[in-house]
């Protein structure tokens, strides 16, 4: 697992990425609950460079914003513990460091913007306010100088009539405008990296697209590294510059969008790609994937996807140490620049 | 519909349900048109905006539907889409006679909804049925699947007699995917795709003709929803099923839709065939709304033509004059806002609410 | 994908998804109902266990007092032994009349809980029905109820309890008392129904069930109670308590039991003047009655946490 983790996918350059700003190396992440441990992260690592969106893609119950949170250090303990693993930002392993360490490191550089704008901002302040707070805290700011600097942030967001808006509170913004409200607040500090968890879930496609637009535009003007959270392959396909699709607490495959999703090497992804209908053509009928998303407390042995996988090998038709349901399938690398945890990729990734 | 029919092909699944799911890949998309089953007349629903507690007044309207015309003919599936507020949940509820309409008619079979009460309105929902969007919130957290599924008969006692209803209640679970073993057990034991089989099977109970289905799909997850769509599908071709099917995702919608009617603000701004409609989109609207649906194959991104709207959607409590979308509109001239357009159809073979109506190829085809 | 593949789907979904909640991610095994669940949860609650065995205590003093007050006679006294100091035989010592202060005080567990369980009934039938009729029908049905139910609030539970009793319309029995605290005591009960069923009218399941044509009576008793059900409760349960802390302030008050009755609040009240002489006199029924209301409040405040949705996905 550790030697996947370092290596980011090195075939064709991913578009206009640099150094690498945040790794994160064999995270696990385990909640405590009545009715027993739930594995929710089971072993994760990736790297996020400068100017790079790297896209989470998964299902429900797939780990893809725990480990977010984990980076954060918003899981609430208990339940959730990090029972293993490094989150290194700028050199320095955030998991090590003492919480108040933590925080000072994390609060200028990294920032997270959540699925539900409304309920993440506080109904009782402006947001102006709201946005000025983020100077105040960190940098001791005037209270007049904060208001400047929301307007402008306002402004930067493109939220319309910025200086007249400034004191009006969350409520009379529309989903749209929250959401960008809630950009300007994560970009205050200059982050070097924004995770933005399902930024887009909540909105309408058409307001969809304006806040895509937008978090491109941003990244590309301050050269910060962009976590996208997300269960939409269209919203991957058309943002992102590589991808790791989570299943069961796990990465099982990872590369550039453009070789991912044009030819998957995981069945998973496979079968995600031919169940969803296209906007372009009808189609004939849909080629769902079998079975139901994993329980996380209960995650079946050897490849957790076995149960649904089509390709699924077991007993006399498995190769030595490569049964589905006994053997798990590492991440590894299937050719250069992807890499995928199923034991029988190059059948996956010729077909 | 048969009696039988729900039984025999729940009764040898392995046999059936095959032929029927290969009959099903080789009927669709074809469908033959039949006769109108349901047809909405200038359908309106305006609530009331009220202020003071004691003193109750009307201070204004909220016009979440203002003025929808809809057919529905046997054993088709039309799509209705909008983005959120506009009012395509409210058409929902008016048709399954859960909330009466302002004005406009809704008439099944020649019969205006509206007017029905008593036996013709039971007899009414007995034959137009409706799934939920949210198969959380859609079923009795304190009552067992088959008490969920078996319900209707309680109420309908004609359709199924007492003595067989276990036995149609595991066969009914079994024909939409469930383990029939299960039939004792609790709604949160199951995960929300099999929640939402559960409620397929309590409206299939009652042997409809009609099925609202109100974003069926949209609160499931990606690999999930193909099997939703799939087995409705399925059901279509068994039962003769017709589906008015809401919802926000346009892929889903054209992969199931024969026709496809666009909502915004509280009316339809354009209508055909998927293939008019998503080929060929004349109403500015429909343009933008293809042109912002993310594509999921790399070698298709960027071909699309982009079109960002301004702004929001206004309120349904105070639409613009005029024209509704003419606020966001590139082409909006004088006209818009002094003139509603009419739906009709202004030479682009099919009917779309725009004054400069022109078709336009949005999304990319291969 | 093959096709025989396609056609497994359906029922390979049976299969693997057999399984519990996808919908969060730490979902729980498998169970039978909301209400097996929230017996579990129950049972791993310790103030529960303290409360149910004080019930249980109380509720076999009051069925079995014989039992409990060691055989001895409450009304056998002797006043030589007037307000004697508890001591190896006699463990609560005596009262004023030289009866046996254990015995007493056990024979007035059973007022007391008769008391307190008819009230809470009479509560529940009252509330529930206003209640829910208020929140089912809406309009103008629920003004004039719910303003029915404020009139009653404007009267505290013992003022309003006092003055029915004194009129002495209904008497001074156990009865009347029962009767005249669950008449100024319903509209919480009431209130309570009225917000879930308000809440659960509107939920997609009732939608779906007037959506197949059900009646109103079905959809009310099908439902919507059985989903109101659990605030209403831990409600009751916790009144219980109070309600048996309101009869025993009535009775001291002089409108609620009379001698030749036996209840602690006639004990307490007889105990009060002798407060410098014979401490325990008030001292055990007190302790008594106050175990008594812990033990109902416990066992609310426990239940309520097991039947909380919150915690539930």
């Amino acid at each position: 697992m550790s030697t996947a983790s370092t290596s980011l996918p090195s075939g064709p350059a991913p578009r206009g990425a640099g150094a690498p700003v945040l790794e994160v190396d064999d995270l696990r992440v385990q909640f405590r609950t009545d009715s027993g441990l739930v594995n929710a992260v089971n072993g994760v690592s990736y790297t996020v460079s400068e100017r790079e969106t790297l896209a989470i893609l998964g299902e429900s119950g797939s780990g893809k914003s725990v480990s977010a949170q984990a980076i954060m250090g918003i899981l609430d303990s208990p339940p959730a513990e990090i029972t293993s693993g490094r989150i290194v930002f700028e050199g320095r392993d955030l998991l090590t460091l003492p919480e108040e360490e933590q925080r000072k490191v994390r609060g200028p550089g990294i920032s997270m913007i959540f699925q539900d704008a409304l309920s993440s901002l506080n109904p009782v302040y402006s947001v102006g306010f709201q946005i000025g707070e983020m100077f105040r805290a960190h940098r001791g700011t005037s209270r007049k100088e904060a208001k400047q600097k929301a307007v402008e942030l306002m402004d930067r967001v493109r939220i319309p009539a910025a200086k007249q808006r400034v004191d009006d509170y969350p409520h009379q913004f529309s989903g749209g405008m929250r959401q960008r409200v809630m950009i300007a607040m994560a970009l205050a500090l200059d982050p070097r990296i924004l995770i933005a968890d399902e930024p887009t879930t909540a909105l309408d496609v058409t307001v969809q697209a304006q806040v895509m637009d937008l978090l491109k535009d941003l990244q590309r003007d301050t050269g910060m590294g962009l976590i996208l959270i997300t269960h939409d392959l269209g919203v991957v396909n058309e943002v992102a510059d590589n991808v790791a699709v989570m299943y069961a607490g796990r990465i099982v495959e990872r590369g550039t969008v453009d070789e991912v999703f044009g030819n998957p090497a995981h069945p998973y992804t496979d079968g995600l790609m031919r169940s969803i209908p296209q906007v372009e053509v009808k189609g004939g009928r849909l080629q769902p994937i079998g079975g139901q998303p994993p329980n996380l407390a209960a995650i079946p042995s050897g490849c957790p996807f076995n149960p649904r996988c089509p390709r699924r090998r077991t007993g006399a038709e498995a190769a030595t140490g490569r049964d589905c349901v006994t053997d798990v399938p590492p991440l590894r690398l299937v050719v250069p620049g992807r890499e995928a945890a199923c034991h029988y990729s190059e059948e996956v990734f010729g077909a | 519909m048969p009696d039988a029919s729900s039984g025999s092909s729940a009764a040898d699944p392995s046999g059936e349900v095959d032929r029927a799911l290969s009959e099903a890949a080789a009927s669709r998309p074809v469908h033959t048109p039949g006769d109108v089953l349901l047809e909405v007349r200038d359908l309106k629903k305006h609530f009331p905006l009220t202020q003071g507690i004691v003193l109750r007044r009307t201070v204004g309207h909220v016009r979440a539907v203002d003025g929808v015309n809809l057919t529905l003919r046997r054993g088709e599936t039309v799509g209705l889409v909008g983005e959120s507020g506009c009012g395509k949940s409210t058409v929902t509820k008016m048709l399954v006679a859960l909330e009466k309409p302002t004005s406009g008619q809704i008439l099944y079979k020649g019969e205006d909804v509206t007017k029905m009460s008593g036996r013709a309105l039971k007899q009414y929902r007995r034959e137009v049925q409706i799934i939920f969007q949210d198969p959380y919130a859609s079923l009795n957290p304190r009552m067992t699947v088959g008490d969920i599924v078996a319900e209707g008969w309680s109420v309908h006692a004609d359709i199924a007699p007492k003595k067989g209803r276990l036995q149609r209640t595991q066969e009914l679970m079994e024909r939409v995917g469930l383990n029939p073993d299960f039939v004792n057990r609790y709604p949160h034991q199951f995960s929300g795709g099999q929640r939402q089989r559960i409620g397929i099977a309590r409206a299939l109970a009652l042997q409809p003709e009609v099925i609202v289905c109100d974003e069926p799909v949209s609160a499931l997850d990606v690999s999930v929803q193909a099997q939703v769509v799939n087995l409705l599908e399925d059901l279509q071709n068994d039962f003769g099923l017709s589906y008015l099917f809401i919802a926000h995702d346009l892929s889903v919608v054209r992969h199931i839709s024969d026709r496809v009617a666009v909502m915004y603000l509280g009316s339809i701004v354009e209508e055909g065939t998927d293939a008019q409609v998503y080929g060929s989109p004349a109403h500015p609207y429909t343009q933008a709304l293809l042109s912002s649906v993310p594509v999921h194959e790399p070698h298709l991104r960027g071909l699309k033509e982009r079109i960002l709207l301004q702004g929001d959607v206004p309120s349904p409590a105070n639409p613009p004059s005029g024209c509704r979308f003419r606020t966001r509109c590139w082409k909006a001239q004088d006209i818009c806002a002094t003139e509603p357009p009419a739906l009709v159809d202004r030479g682009q073979g099919h009917p779309s609410a725009c004054h400069f109506a022109e078709a336009r190829a949005v999304v990319p085809t291969e | 994908m093959s096709d025989p593949k396609l056609t497994a789907v359906g029922h390979d979904e049976v299969g693997a998804g057999g399984v519990t909640g996808t919908h969060d991610e730490e979902a729980g095994a498998r169970q039978n109902s909301l209400w097996s669940d929230a017996w579990r949860q129950l049972r791993r609650n310790v103030l529960f266990w303290i409360g149910a065995v004080l019930g249980l205590l109380f509720v076999g003093m009051a069925l079995l007092p014989a039992v409990f007050a060691r055989g001895v006679d409450p009304r056998s006294c002797n006043l030589s032994n007037s307000n004697a100091k508890p001591s190896a035989e006699h463990w609560f010592g005596f009262d004023q009349q030289g009866c046996d202060y254990l015995a007493n005080v056990v024979y007035g567990a059973r007022n007391s809980l008769i008391i307190g369980l008819l009230a809470v009934i009479v509560i529940l039938v009252l509330g529930v029905l206003v209640g829910a009729i208020s929140g089912f029908y809406g309009g103008v049905t629920d003004s004039i109820l719910s303003r029915i139910a404020d009139i009653f609030y404007a009267l505290p539970l013992i003022l309003g309890a006092l003055v029915v009793l004194r009129s002495g319309i209904l008497g001074r029995g156990v009865v009347a008392v029962a009767i005249a605290l669950a008449l100024f005591g319903w509209m919480t009960a009431m209130r309570l129904v009225r917000s879930q069923v308000i809440a659960i009218k509107s939920s997609d399941y009732v939608a779906a069930a007037r959506a197949m044509g059900a009646s109103d009576a079905r959809i009310l008793v099908r439902h919507i109670l059985p989903n109101a059900v659990a605030p209403v409760l831990v409600y009751a349960t916790i009144t219980i308590g109070i309600l048996i802390a309101a009869e025993a302030t009535l009775t001291f008050l002089g409108v609620g039991l009379q001698p030749p009755a036996i209840s602690w609040g006639l004990q307490i009240d007889t105990g009060q003047s002798l407060l410098r002489t014979a401490p325990h006199a008030v001292l055990f029924p007190s302790l008594i009655l106050t175990l008594t209301v812990m033990a109902f409040v416990l066992m609310g405040d426990a239940l309520r946490d097991a039947l909380d949705p919150k915690q539930r996905s």
